[in-house]
């Protein structure tokens, strides 16, 4: 009887703590082709601030996550590759330096203290603002059915000659609370060839891919890293800049990106993007 | 929650209102506590490339923390404290802050022992859970939710938590991590089986049940232009089973533990079950004591989230097969424990040249060998087409009884404990290391294999009963990575209140002539009681610092050190 007992404890404890799920094949569901997610229109626009350096062993395998998130949500996400922080330092063969003002002044004020590590739209998701690459798609899943809270239309022309752009962008916030917000607008350029440190033989060479094509790299700010104030209650608003696209950068891979934000929160709400030479 | 606890606590111990209960339950308390605190103030160093870019700012750093414990009878209480303001060098930014990440009440009988709010637990070797503290390490999963022990009859023992781990400071809430359950029962054979009673075989066996509970979000990849979904669960079970026989000098202990498929970061999202096994058999006599070893694990990381691929929410822990070493120089390559797989073998003898025989002399001589090798497990595609370890699979099969090719670790060591008189005694240690630099510290086809020889000489010289020179000469050979080492440390102590020592290391073999850097350190401290006070000046090189198998990078850095550490 004594015995007994002892068994019947031993799996009524079992029976109350266990549980598990058993997963069968296929383990991977087929959710259709790349582009038959996202982009609809009248939708928020997502943010992605990659924080990444040429001398960042991991960040490779963080930019193909990107770039799959990115050919999975199509127009409804944006990136802005940040090179900033120890990483980004020139040394060796890594000659580039992507580093600007811009970049430097945001990976310092959000403390980004490892690579690759982003923000999506500067919200904070499971308590932290800056994440690893593994819950960027978890936080973007969380903002995707958000309707938009602005609008950005912007316009872009280029003068070869001159190498000036100049952008409008006309933007309003659909429904502004009693925040103060900012437009801000900054310069990327894509598919930059330079080396870059990875660790990942899936990815490419190891421990060097000499020509690695550096994506959406953030390359100066138009308006200030923090941009500027608009009365966003006084409906839609139109702001012209002109830039000029440095000797050393390809303008025919370079874009603006815009993006509003709360000034309270940083939160960014909406995010629009053009070619420069559109 | 928290803040509510405190209350309680608070409230239970200085109510007003209750006074009779608590001079009752504060009578015959006791308190009891430790304290440490480590202070880092960092200089620039041209030779080490520190300066004010790579600093940013942080001149300082600090760790420190004041546990308290609070005993009444069956009733025990207790918090730490800590702050890490700013982390030191090589701690993770994510503990920047302070608080009170830990606290506990708890009430024990013969029959029950009911712990709430936090707590350290370990079922079996830890194969399927363990939660502890490692200091040094920056390193806390504890679970914090409720822990019930009981004892129905004598020889049974059954445990049961349920709790969430710590994650740095972050609050559990939105299921932003799982939730851990566990039951665990142990049999004290010979007190159940009236056959056993008395005898000298003893019997313990052992079951454990681990599963964790994790909201599932979305996680999807792209292979060809078409976008798949992993299908996710929500719920990991692992279950494991040990037994311990002793029988006069010789003890077996073993236990297997199996975990269901659990897609993770760590394991680059496979689906393939994990596996353990670990054994050892050790016989101990008067003067002689030999361990041998072994150990298999597969796809054995189990975290409490499954997107966490660092030092953190670890629920178990696999013990180490690997001599854990003090000198500087034998630290340099320290193995760290590799749970996506790795085949582990350690011998271990230690024996005593009794006194007064040939080789003993007049105090006996101690010799310790020791010998470990790591090996990777077995790996075959699952089916053609499909890569070792893919994304989205079963990841690979492997061979139970078979060794993978890579070796990744060895470490071959022999340590010699000889007083020669009154006034002498020398530690005297060889090691032959074989170390993996890219798998062990996750690089790819960067560095290989290290191949190192280390000799240590650790000699005391009393110069008068209370004091004492103690020289610590140390020499590494190697042909890869930085090259050849030598260090020297001399120590002065003046028992009990005072030391001062220094030292140099120095990297003369580095094959970068710029970086042949002498890595020196002048230290200090003065004890008083339970407490101690160190101030160091010097370099630190940078590498890895492991405890258990699990490892975190130390950065190169130059400054000051005080420590201050009590106890009450």
């Amino acid at each position: 009887m004594k015995r007994f007992n002892i068994y019947i404890m031993m799996l009524f404890t079992a029976g109350l703590f266990f549980s598990c799920d058993k997963v069968e094949e296929p383990y991977l569901i087929n959710k259709g082709p790349v582009g038959s997610g996202g982009g609809e229109t009248g939708k928020r626009v997502i943010l992605v601030e990659e924080f990444t350096g040429h001398r960042c062993t991991n960040c490779p395998e963080a930019a193909i996550e990107l770039a799959n998130l990115k050919a999975q949500y199509g127009e409804q996400m944006l990136i802005i590759a940040v090179h900033a922080g120890f990483f980004a330092m020139p040394l060796g063969e890594f000659t580039a330096d992507y580093r600007t003002d811009a970049g430097n002044t945001i990976n310092d004020f959000f403390g980004v203290a490892a690579n690759p590590s982003g923000m999506v739209s500067r919200t904070e998701f499971d308590g932290s603002r800056v994440l690893g690459k593994d819950e960027w798609q978890s936080a973007i899943e969380s903002l995707l059915d958000d309707d938009a809270m602005a609008e950005i239309a912007l316009e872009s022309s280029y003068n070869n000659d001159t190498r000036e752009a100049e952008v409008s962008a006309e933007v309003e916030v659909l429904n502004p609370e009693s925040a103060d917000y900012k437009f801000c607008l900054v310069v990327i350029e894509d598919d930059i060839e330079s080396p870059q440190s990875n660790n990942n033989p899936d990815v490419g060479d190891t421990p060097t891919i000499h020509d690695w094509h550096h994506k959406h790299v953030l390359r100066g700010a138009v308006n200030g890293t923090w941009g500027e104030s608009f009365d966003a209650a006084s409906g839609a608003t139109t702001r012209t800049y002109t830039f000029e696209i440095a000797e050393d950068w390809n303008a025919d891979n370079c874009a603006f990106v815009a993006y509003i934000y709360r000034d309270d929160t940083k939160e960014v709400i909406h995010a629009a993007e053009i070619h420069v030479n559109e | 929650m928290k803040k509510n606890i405190l209350l309680l606590l608070a409230l239970l111990i200085f109510s007003g209102a209750s006074t009779v209960f608590a001079q009752n339950f504060l009578s015959g308390g006791q308190v009891h506590g430790n304290f440490q605190t480590d202070m880092q103030y960092y200089t620039n160093d041209d030779v080490l490339g520190i300066n004010d870019t790579t600093l940013n700012g942080k001149r300082m750093g600090l760790n420190g923390f004041l546990e308290l414990n609070y005993t009444n009878e069956n009733f025990t209480a207790g918090m730490r404290y800590e702050a890490y303001l700013s982390p030191m060098l090589g701690f993770d930014p994510k503990y920047e802050g302070h608080g009170i990440p830990y606290y506990f009440a708890q009430y024990k009988n013969d029959f029950v022992d009911v712990t709430v709010g936090n707590f350290y637990e370990q079922f079996g070797n830890g194969l399927v859970l363990r939660t502890y503290q490692e200091w040094n390490l920056g390193y806390d999963n504890s679970l914090s939710g409720i822990r019930v022990k009981l004892s129905p009859y004598k020889g049974v023992t059954v445990k049961g938590i349920v709790g969430t781990q710590r994650y740095y400071w972050q609050k559990f809430e939105d299921g932003n991590r799982g939730i851990v359950r566990g039951t665990d029962v142990e049999l004290y054979l010979n007190d159940i089986l009236k056959g056993l009673e008395g005898k000298q075989t003893q019997i313990i066996l052992g079951g454990s049940m681990v599963s964790k509970y994790e909201k599932v979000t979305s996680k999807t990849t792209v292979i060809n232009d078409t976008i798949f979904e992993y299908n996710l669960p929500a719920n990991v079970a692992s279950f494991a089973g040990r037994m311990n026989i002793s029988h006069r000098g010789f003890n077996f202990i073993t236990e297997y533990a199996y975990k269901m498929n659990n897609p993770s970061q760590y394991n680059n999202y496979i689906y393939k079950p994990g596996q353990a096994l670990f054994s050892t058999l050790s016989y101990s006599t008067k003067g002689l004591g030999i361990i041998l070893a072994a150990k298999r694990i597969d796809n054995m990381s189990f975290k409490s989230k499954m997107t966490e691929d660092e030092n953190m929410l670890d629920i178990n822990f696999v013990p180490p097969l690997t001599k854990m070493h003090h000198y500087s120089l034998a630290t340099m390559y320290p193995y760290a424990t590799q749970l996506n797989g790795e085949y582990a073998f350690e011998g271990d003898i230690v024996y005593t040249i009794p006194k007064k025989s040939k080789l003993g002399g007049r105090y006996g001589m101690n010799i310790a060998i020791d010998y470990a090798v790591v090996f990777d497990i077995d790996r075959q595609p699952v089916a053609e087409g499909i890569l070792i370890g893919q994304t989205g699979t079963l990841g690979y099969e492997s061979d139970f009884f078979k060794l993978g090719g890579d070796m990744f670790f060895q470490d071959f060591n022999i340590k010699i404990t000889k007083k020669f008189n009154k006034k002498w005694k020398g530690i005297f240690t060889y090691l032959n290391q074989v170390y993996d630099k890219d798998v062990i510290e996750g690089h790819h086809n960067e560095y290989g294999k290290v191949y190192a020889h280390i000799g240590i000489a650790d000699v005391t010289y009393k110069v008068t009963p209370r004091q004492s020179l103690r020289t610590e000469a140390q020499v590494l050979f190697t042909e890869q990575d930085k090259g050849d080492w030598a260090s020297l440390t001399l120590e002065y102590n003046i028992a009990p209140k005072y030391f001062i020592s220094v030292m140099d290391e120095y990297n003369y073999g580095n094959p970068v002539e710029d970086d042949q850097t002498h890595y020196f350190n002048v230290a200090g401290g003065y004890i008083k009681g339970s407490t101690r006070v160190a101030l160091s000046y010097g370099r630190q090189r940078e590498g890895l610092l492991c405890v258990g198998g699990v490892c975190r990078q130390v950065p190169a850095s130059t400054g000051f050190t005080l420590t201050v550490t009590s106890s009450f």
